[in-house]
């Protein structure tokens, strides 16, 4: 784990608490969220994100030919102190880095290296053990009568430590420090009492100890940098591994403890996004990577963040999506090999992990590649799945960094972490998709049928996509995965998916797996009823999404943009796998219905509900249809000739579009915000084929966010 | 994913069938682009446009007006048949993606594997299978990953050209 880096001897642009231009001693910034940590012989001062554990020389010369110890930052007057060897006395750091002797009276002859300074009262204290010392008390405050004069607490017999550093709590005025053996102490400064409270489950030399805000004490280890997080308020404190520090034989640390782990505002450290039960989020120490050198990455970048963006609002949905480093080349086969490509930026080390039995962790028997050196540009890299496996969707996490063997959750100074929703699948599985395994294409509804409406296609936008999976020529099972793109109606509708030629009684209904909003339901989507194969999404758009504010419908209006507050997912297996020949093909036969007991067009009488159904064009209804509503008012359905939802001029009520497509604002005739339309429908098909993409498009008669 | 690497490109025999033309209906003049008064978006609620059918091959003022040719659906996709025997070249199980967002440039190969339509393996070099291709996308390649001890990636690429049948034939 020698993880050593070079020390670079420049000013540090560290974090918004220097300010280059200051005059000399200045106060550091209020409260800065870094770590400050003092090494060496000849003192050298640097700056520690303790989330990362990255860290970076502040200074090189503090003004003194030896070293300086017992680091404190004073939250009363933001300057650092700490104890000089080659002064005998107290010193005072501001924004220049130089010690600043201060006069001390009554000084024990001894050199401290254990000591911070209270958060309740301006008084630093300072500790040796033995007979000789003891801890003592040292008044900052200028006003008072025993400014600077060591007052003797107790005795370093009576109060006996073999700690190297403690640091007060935020808010309950002790003192914290963890001995060499490992067990975390409880330091009454006041009365000189300790309370030796549990082993924290790690030992050795920890030179410097800090807190943050929310009472978690960071222990530093100097042989080997490892920084750990112990919470003090829980009933037994244990030691978890957070990140990798720098490393060395006399450390000595301060910190502000009123602040946070990390800076809100400053963006710096990458973050995974997968669920937390991974351990992603910065509370729950999860996998992350200290942004301070461009020089590391997969793919063709990395985004920064203060803490993770969990799936499915990670940000790579919403913003920039810079998980884009690993390719799986091969499907993942239970048993089998899996190749995956890297793209990597810089030499460094990947290790990766996935999830194979799907708890909801990445256990330490899941790691796939470990410590691997990849070169600069593109790595083939061959793991295997084991035959244990579980089907089906579960998580992936890739770390790529400076250092070889990292575990999967906590920090490291440099490099990227990339989170991947992955599928497993059976041996000799293949699985064909449409549009492809992570896009979407669209279907879009007019539901005013029978009745012509105003052609924006917005009525009900759905975002799909399908999965066949089949071994030797036969369907084992399909998914369907939709999202609520828009509702640009007042109608109430509700999706299902009808698999033609397929029965009901050939799909193997206890298994089916259904989630909505990422939630498993209880409810099989399955319709009961019929003998044909329905699958019901859900009865009305209207139960999960809401209108904007000041807007009449769900994203299709000016200014009411919204983030998609619908997805559903519906994995179908069968009893027994369905020839291919006879499986219909994508994207199957989605149609829209009137959500029973709800009005819709009073064409239809009362509350059609199920007996309205609007397909795309030459799509039979179901048998819930009522085919008593073919050919009115504007449809020029003919069951004869097996045409369904059509007018006059051939046009019909759902469109099918093959992706994500930026469909029209309300109102908006989609000939106007796609002029190739017509074009494309007139000479069916065989020319402007691709008039539904973006370049194509009239934007500013689509619906933006 | 996107990623860069040296390869032999190699092209895929395209079967073509026997031309019959595509589509064709509707009449033959080009289209022109709507007027632009037309392209402005609009700002309150206009009611839907209620003009009559235009003479076919005219541009038409409003969706309503638009004649589709009998039959035609508006079908989103296209069928591609991938068709694969590579039985003489690899002896051992080797995977199969077909995508579709990729470029080659100078023979460097980036492939974007969100994009995949197909995720398949075979044993004996054998595969076959009928894939749904968007309308706008002319072009598929096909990453074929051997196993060994040393794992590489091989590709072909498929471009369309002429009408339907397509088939994606690798050899």
């Amino acid at each position: 784990m020698d993880y050593l880096r070079k020390i670079l001897l420049r000013s540090a642009v560290f974090s918004v608490c220097l300010c280059a231009t200051v005059s000399a001693a200045e106060p550091f910034h209020d409260c800065p969220t870094e770590a400050f940590l003092v090494q060496s012989g000849v003192a050298k001062l640097y700056g520690v994100q303790l989330a990362t554990g990255h860290y970076q020389l502040l200074s090189s010369d503090m003004g003194t030919s030896s070293k300086l110890n017992a680091i404190a930052f004073n939250f009363h007057d933001n300057y650092l102190y700490a104890w000089s060897k080659e002064f005998g006395t107290l010193v005072k750091i501001g924004t220049d880095y130089q010690a600043s002797a201060l006069e001390t009276s009554n000084n024990p002859d001894a050199t401290f290296y254990v000591g911070d300074i209270s958060l309740e009262d301006n008084i630093y204290y300072a500790y040796r053990p033995g007979s000789s010392y003891g801890l003592y008390a040292y008044n900052l405050d200028e006003s008072e009568e025993d400014y600077l004069r060591a007052v003797k607490i107790v005795s370093g017999d009576d109060l006996s430590l073999n700690i190297f550093d403690f640091a007060f709590h935020p808010l309950n005025h002790y003192a914290y420090s963890v001995d060499r053996n490992g067990v975390l102490h409880r330091i009454d400064v006041e009365l000189g009492i300790d309370t030796a409270l549990n082993n924290v489950g790690e030992s050795g030399t920890f030179g410097a100890v800090y807190f943050d805000v929310d009472g978690h004490l960071y222990i530093s280890r100097n042989s080997d940098g490892y920084i750990f997080r112990v919470d003090v308020n829980d009933a037994t404190p244990l030691a978890e591994f957070y990140a990798y520090g720098p490393s060395s034989s006399n450390n000595d640390g301060a910190r502000c403890a009123m602040a946070p782990i990390v800076d809100v505002e400053i963006s710096n450290i990458d973050f995974g996004d997968a669920p937390d039960s991974y351990f992603s989020s910065l509370e729950n120490n999860g996998a992350r990577h200290g942004l301070f050198s461009s020089t590391l990455y997969l793919g063709e970048g990395v985004d920064s963040e203060s803490d993770s963006f969990i799936h499915p609002l990670s940000d790579d949905e919403t913003g920039i999506d810079d998980d884009d480093g690993v390719g799986f080349v091969s499907g993942i086969e239970v048993g089998e090999d899996s190749i995956v490509e890297v793209s990597a930026v810089g030499s460094g080390f990947l290790n990766a992990w996935i999830d194979w039995d799907q708890n909801g962790v990445f256990d330490t028997d899941e790691k796939i590649i470990s410590g691997q050196s990849l070169r600069e540009g593109n790595n083939v890299i061959t793991y295997s799945v084991p035959i244990s496996a579980k089907v089906g969707d579960t998580w992936s996490r890739f770390r790529y960094s400076s250092t070889e063997l990292i575990e999967a959750s906590g920090g490291v100074s440099d490099g990227e972490v990339e989170d991947y929703f992955v599928t497993v699948t059976e041996t000799g599985v293949s699985t064909v998709f449409y549009p492809s395994e992570n896009s979407w294409s669209t279907l879009a509804f007019e539901d005013n049928w029978p009745s012509i409406g105003d052609y924006d296609f917005n009525d009900l936008v759905i975002h799909y996509r399908t999965a066949i999976s089949s071994k030797n020529g036969a369907v084992r099972r399909i998914r369907v995965q939709g999202q609520v793109a828009a509702v640009g109606a007042s109608y109430h509708n509700g999706f299902a998916i009808h698999l033609p030629g397929i029965l009901r009684s050939q799909i193997d209904e206890s298994r089916i797996q259904f989630t909505v909003n990422r939630a498993d339901q209880a409810e099989s989507p399955l319709e009961s009823g019929p003998s044909e194969a329905i699958l019901i999404a859900f009865l009305d758009a209207w139960d999960y999404v809401t209108p904007g504010e000041d807007c009449k419908y769900h994203r299709t209006e000016s200014g009411c943009g919204s983030s998609i507050q619908m997805d559903f997912s519906i994995t179908v297996p069968f009893v027994n796998a369905i020839p291919l020949a006879q499986m219909p093909t994508t994207p199957f036969d989605p149609f829209m219905f009137a959500t029973p007991g709800k009005p819709h067009n009073p064409a239809l009488g009362n509350n059609p509900g199920r007996s309205l159904e609007i397909h795309l064009k030459n799509h039979a209804p179901t048998s819930a249809f009522n085919l008593d509503y073919l050919g009115r008012r504007d449809d020029r359905s003919n069951g004869i000739q097996e045409k369904y939802f059509l007018s006059e001029n051939g046009m019909p009520w759902a469109i099918h579009v093959a992706n994500k497509w930026r469909y029209p604002k309300e109102y908006m005739d989609v000939i106007y915000a796609y002029p190739h339309f017509q074009s494309f429908i007139s000479s069916a098909g065989g020319q402007d084929g691709d008039w539904y993409l973006d370049g194509r498009a009239q934007l500013q008669n689509t619906f933006s966010q | 994913m996107k990623y860069v690497e040296r390869i032999n490109l190699c092209l895929a025999a395209c079967i073509l069938s026997a031309c019959g033309g595509g589509g064709g209906g509707g009449g033959g003049d080009s289209i022109s682009q709507p007027p632009v008064v037309a392209q402005v978006a609009v700002a309150s609620e206009p009611s839907p446009v209620t003009v009559a059918v235009d003479e076919p091959g005219a541009t038409a003022s409003a969706t309503q007006e638009i004649q589709v040719p009998d039959g035609f659906t508006l079908a989103a996709n296209y069928t591609v048949s991938l068709d694969v025997d590579l039985e003489s070249v690899y002896s051992q199980r080797v995977s199969l993606s077909v995508c579709t967002d990729f470029s080659t440039v100078d023979s460097l190969v980036s492939i974007n594997y969100d994009s995949c339509l197909l995720k398949a393996s075979t044993n004996n070099g054998i595969f076959s299978s009928d894939l749904e291709v968007g309308n706008a996308l002319d072009s598929l390649i096909l990453a074929i990953g051997i196993f060994g001890e040393s794992s590489a990636v091989d590709y072909r690429v498929w471009e369309r050209v002429g009408s339907e049948p397509y088939v994606f034939s690798v050899r």
